[in-house]
């Protein structure tokens, strides 16, 4: 692997310096697990100065304030798939954080490189969705919030400036009530990029009516999408056998709506309304007796 | 064998401990004084006119010492193992995108690679001819030798295949069609070559399976003596048929360079260029015919086979010879035709991977069978116990099976019965009629005979030799040429040789295969190496204990009787002598206790022009039976369990034969299920070419239940009593995993192409989905 300089960061100021007096493009490397990949395969970062990010111990673990959970952008998938705050106000994330790759990448890849890196078929990027993740991005030192779906325009592009850092991302918690499920279907077990992954939240009061519902698709879009009209065809209602199939019906049909019309359209599509049904069925299943 | 044998026990393998403990050294761990690192440049074109070759650029980059092109080969220019047709670098032609056009030798690899970069030809385009297909209908000859692009034709005939169809009760017909799959050895290709200072003089390490034929090739296409080639093949990081003919070429471009620049040279390919360059398993369209009589009785087998040769013949008359003879199957059927024809493309060359164009075979014929016995209201064990060979019957080929125990039958019984195969047929078949279940179950179950060894294909030349000499410290010391490639040969062949001379194996040291001490062999191939091996460790037993023996008589007299090898111990008459006195004794008389021994197996009968005889020597018998889940949601197929039994022959190390069956197994899951080079039938190209796209099963997806069976009876057509495993173990595998998937989608037959990736499955899930709909509204329509 070709590179023009390599910098190791332990705080986020010597990051904002190392950008500072970096001459020419930078490459940020958290884990790893995309640039060393990226790096073999060709010149890509031969004129890059590489920035090491992975030793800046303030962008590790989970903290919490009473409304969110505040996830270091460098704490590895592991470490969140086992995180206590994770499972227990964002379980959602811990699943899917522990359906990255294999052990091995999971110890290395960071929840901030998974995002920045912006591959549509990342697996966290639907439970992130759902989730209404925001994230903390610092540039010079000045740090602003942007919504987690806000910063992809395409596949693995995004609208950060090479000066940017993804510093926290930022969870609200789930109320104990939020039923969740999330599905992914690879071509094996382990170190299987996500052919789909579907994220659901589903809240419903004492009634069985449903107070919050967020339901989407990964490795399917060009980026993480939420569909408030989806969101709202369960919402208020106490969902019936019908409800289920329609949701998952609308889900499905947005695929060809957005992505267009593909060779994967044939196989996406159904699978998705399947597993859209599955997964509603299973979360309603108190419900629908 | 009277007396309590080394043989059946679990001696550990002698190269376990450097194995594991890393000290082990494979090819790409070398490291020499002044070695040069080389860099295969591979053609950008699939089939083109090469006109010529720009290497200025590169021979000016800094550390670049040598850049060789095809022209630069003193001697022959091409190389093969039976069909001398392939370019070690390509000089006039390109004929796939693996051809290697320019080799660059530099003081550091990143200076080799950078050098390749500026390396480019000019090309005159050709068609390319991606598809057998394309090439039979086309007028443009790959190899002028082959006009019509047909490289390997054989065929099988027994009784009137078309008349029987017509006279049979039921028939089916039915169209197979398997794909590319890579042997994915865990260690790509290495291959250092050292020049001596003395003389014309080459020594060559690395990951290669077949020393002695790349010897040959090196002679003919470097013009040095055979004597003054030696391999010494490094620890081999798995092979699987695969470190044949790319191992040689590669052998071939750094010899060339040791040669030229009086330098050690290495090439280590990345796994892009392994992938790239290295051929693989044959794809093989499949149009299959079989009938029966009303009472399940199979009648009549047609199968018509083309198999994609790729760019060089490599292996695929002899593949052809197996896919046609064993793709027949262990049933007793009186009226058999098959033929198999293998066509040259532009595509990557095709040769030996384990199981040698049958796993495909028996995947067309257990599918079609299955359909068969589903129409005729069968299942697949009733129908294959009334249709499975037994002793004295005569196979679909036409072989008397006389000569050893016929197993095929019970290795199906041991099968079925692990996996309890009646009563879940059965019971899934009921369960998935459920049209509210949306994960379907389902078993599967499939059957070979393996023909062991090369067979008729090789009549004449399937020999084996090995030199074994008795040091003055009374130990045995062999060295043979048969490789050690992971299997576990070289530990069988000291527990054969310990038994061959009734000693205790801590007596056999076992010398690494070096081809300037071992007496050239042929290859460790066609799972060969334990029956041929043994066979010639036998015959030098022999002739060291003649020797021994002499010694013996010029000590005792001669009248010393009949002398009996057992438990370390020498016996004759009264006497009773410990092994060490028995070969002091010979040393004393300045006798030499050395044998080399051979083995070839006996010329059989078989009819090349009628198809009909006995094509091979010997046989393993083979049965998998497998347990599928298949998500109809996502197409998602869990393979829940797998049994493999298998008699091949007396079982020499039972945990060793285990390891073989345990890795067939998922090499057949592999293939059946993800394995995907996605190759482009447009362009030749293939688009996976490291395993972040080709997918293998990991250790996660290979159910921890797997289960070998041993059911070995010792052969008497083998000096030990073992036969073949290596490829029979994986031979039956993709069989039981598509016929569980099909009888778990109600569908015998239905999913035809391998892999059955998701996409594949889920075209049929849908169709059932469709199929549920359709009958859920004639009930409403029925109610109403």
């Amino acid at each position: 692997m070709k590179i023009r300089n390599f910098i190791q960061v332990k705080t986020v100021e010597a990051f904002h310096e190392a950008v500072k007096a970096a001459n020419g493009s930078i490459a940020i490397l958290a884990g790893g697990t995309d640039v060393l990949v990226n790096g073999r395969e060709d010149d890509v970062y031969k004129d890059c100065t590489v920035i090491d990010i992975f030793p800046i111990e303030e962008l590790h673990g989970v903290r919490e304030t009473e409304n969110m959970l505040l996830i270091g952008a460098c704490t590895t998938h592991e470490a969140i798939s086992h995180d206590p705050l994770v499972k227990q106000y964002a379980p959602i994330l811990a699943e899917a954080s522990g359906a990255v790759g294999s052990l091995q990448t999971r110890n290395r890849a960071t929840i901030g490189g998974n995002l920045a890196n912006a591959s549509p078929a990342a697996d966290t990027m639907s439970a992130l969705a759902v989730l209404h993740a925001e994230l903390v991005i610092e540039r010079d030192g000045e740090a602003r919030v942007e919504p987690m779906t806000a910063i992809f325009t395409k596949p693995y592009k995004t609208n950060l400036a090479p000066n940017d850092l993804i510093t926290t991302i930022r969870v609200p918690k789930l109320s104990p009530n939020v039923r969740y499920d999330y599905i992914k279907v690879g071509r094996r077990k382990v170190l299987s990029i996500s052919r789909m992954t579907v994220a659901t939240l589903l809240e419903m009061d004492d009634e069985g009516v449903v107070t919050r519902f967020d339901m989407t698709v990964g490795a399917t879009f060009p980026r993480p999408m939420l569909f408030p009209d989806i969101s709202a065809m369960l919402v208020g209602k106490r969902p019936t056998e019908q409800d289920i199939l329609d949701v998952a019906k609308a889900l499905s049909d947005k695929i060809p709506e957005i992505a267009g019309i593909r060779k994967s359209t044939v196989y996406k599509q159904p699978v998705c309304r399947n597993i859209s049904e599955r997964s509603l069925r299973k979360l309603c299943a108190d419900i629908l007796k | 064998m009277k007396s309590p044998s080394t043989l059946g026990k679990n001696i550990e393998r002698i190269d376990a401990r450097a194995k594991a403990e890393g000290t082990a050294i494979y090819g790409a761990d070398i490291r020499l004084t002044n070695m040069l690192f080389c860099k295969n440049v591979y053609s950008e074109r699939a089939h083109a006119k090469l006109l010529a070759v720009h290497i200025e650029e590169a021979e000016k980059m800094p550390g670049v010492v040598k850049v060789v092109t095809g022209k630069d080969i003193p001697g022959a220019k091409m190389f093969g193992e039976l069909f001398i047709d392939q370019y070690a670098i390509a000089y006039d032609r390109v004929r796939y995108f693996g051809d290697v056009i320019a080799v660059v030798a530099a003081e550091t690899q990143e200076q080799a690679n950078e050098a390749a970069k500026l390396i480019y030809a000019d090309y005159e385009d050709l068609p390319v001819l991606a598809s057998p297909k394309m090439a039979m209908e086309s007028d443009v000859a790959i190899n002028p030798d082959y006009p019509d692009n047909i490289c390997g034709e054989v065929h099988v005939n027994k009784g009137d295949s078309e008349a029987a169809l017509k006279e049979a009760d039921v028939t089916v017909k039915a169209k197979y069609i398997t794909h590319f799959v890579e042997h994915a050895y865990i260690e790509p290709e290495s291959i250092t070559a050292v020049p001596s200072p003395m003389r014309d003089e080459v020594t060559v390490y690395g990951s290669m399976q077949a020393p002695y034929n790349a010897r040959i090739s090196i002679h003919r296409m470097l013009n040095i003596p055979m004597s003054q080639i030696i391999l010494r093949p490094s620890s081999v990081g798995g092979s699987f048929g695969g470190k044949i003919e790319t191992a040689e070429a590669n052998a071939i471009r750094v010899c060339l360079i040791a040669l030229l620049t009086k330098r050690p040279a290495q090439v280590t390919l990345t796994r892009e260029e392994s992938i790239r360059e290295s051929y693989k398993r044959h794809p093989i369209e499949f149009d299959i015919e079989i009938g029966a009589k009303k009472d399940g009785t199979m009648t009549a087998l047609r199968m018509i086979s083309f198999l994609d040769a790729g760019a060089y013949t490599n292996m695929s008359p002899p593949v052809a010879f197996k896919t046609a003879i064993l793709g027949v199957g262990p049933y007793n059927v009186d009226n058999v035709h098959s033929s198999s024809t293998a066509v040259l493309t532009n595509n990557n060359h095709t040769g030996s991977m384990r199981g040698f164009g049958t796993p495909q075979a028996i995947y067309a014929l257990e599918n079609t069978v299955d359909t068969l016995a589903a129409k005729l209201g069968m299942t697949p064990t009733e129908f294959r116990r009334k249709n499975l060979l037994k002793n004295g019957d005569v196979s679909a080929c036409g072989h008397l099976m006389d000569f050893h125990e016929v197993s095929i039958r019970d290795c199906m019984e041991k099968a079925a019965e692990a996996i309890d195969f009646d009563r879940k047929f059965k019971q899934y078949k009921e369960e998935n009629k459920d049209p509210r279940r949306r994960i379907l179950r389902g078993v599967g179950i499939s059957t070979s005979m393996r023909g062991a060894s090369v067979g008729a294909d090789g009549n004449g030349f399937d020999v084996a030799r090995v030199l074994i000499e008795i040091l003055k410290d009374a130990s045995i010391h062999v060295n043979i040429g048969l490789v050690e490639i992971g299997q576990g040969l070289r530990t069988v062949q000291m527990m054969m040789a310990a038994e061959g001379m009734g000693v205790n194996p801590e007596r056999v040291t076992m010398g690494e295969t070096d081809t300037s001490r071992s007496p050239a062999t042929g290859a460790c191939i066609a799972s060969r190496g334990t029956m041929l091996g043994g066979g010639a460790i036998a015959d030098a037993c022999r002739g060291l204990k003649t020797i021994l023996n002499q010694g013996l008589s010029m000590k005792y007299g001669d009248d010393i009787g009949e002398v009996t090898y057992e438990d370390d111990r020498v016996r004759f008459g009264e006497h009773d002598l410990s092994f060490d006195e028995v070969v002091s004794i010979a040393y004393g008389y300045n006798l030499t206790p050395a044998a080399v021994g051979t083995y070839s197996v006996p010329v059989i009968d078989w009819d090349e022009e009628k198809g009909f005889g006995e094509p091979f020597y010997s046989y393993t018998y083979s049965c998998h039976a497998a347990e599928v889940e298949v998500d109809l949601d996502t197409g998602y197929v869990t393979v829940v369990k797998m049994i493999g039994c298998h008699d091949p022959g007396r079982i020499i190390n039972p945990q060793f034969a285990k390891g073989q069956i345990y890795g067939g197994l998922a090499m057949g899951q592999g293939m059946a299920l993800i394995e995907d080079l996605g190759h482009s039938d447009r362009t030749a190209a293939l688009s996976n070419l490291n395993f972040n796209n080709y997918l293998l099963p990991t250790a996660m997806d290979v159910p921890d239940t797997n289960m070998p069976i041993l059911n070995g009876h010792t052969d008497p057509r083998s000096a030990f009593g073992g036969r073949s495993l290596g490829e029979p173990a994986t031979e039956p595998a993709a069989a039981a995993i598509t016929c569980a998937v099909n009888m778990a989608l109600g569908k015998p037959g239905a999913i035809n192409e391998l892999p059955f990736d998701l996409e594949r499955v889920m075209e049929i899930a849908q169709e059932i989905d469709k199929q549920r709909d359709i009958d859920a509204a004639s009930v409403a329509a029925g109610k109403a």
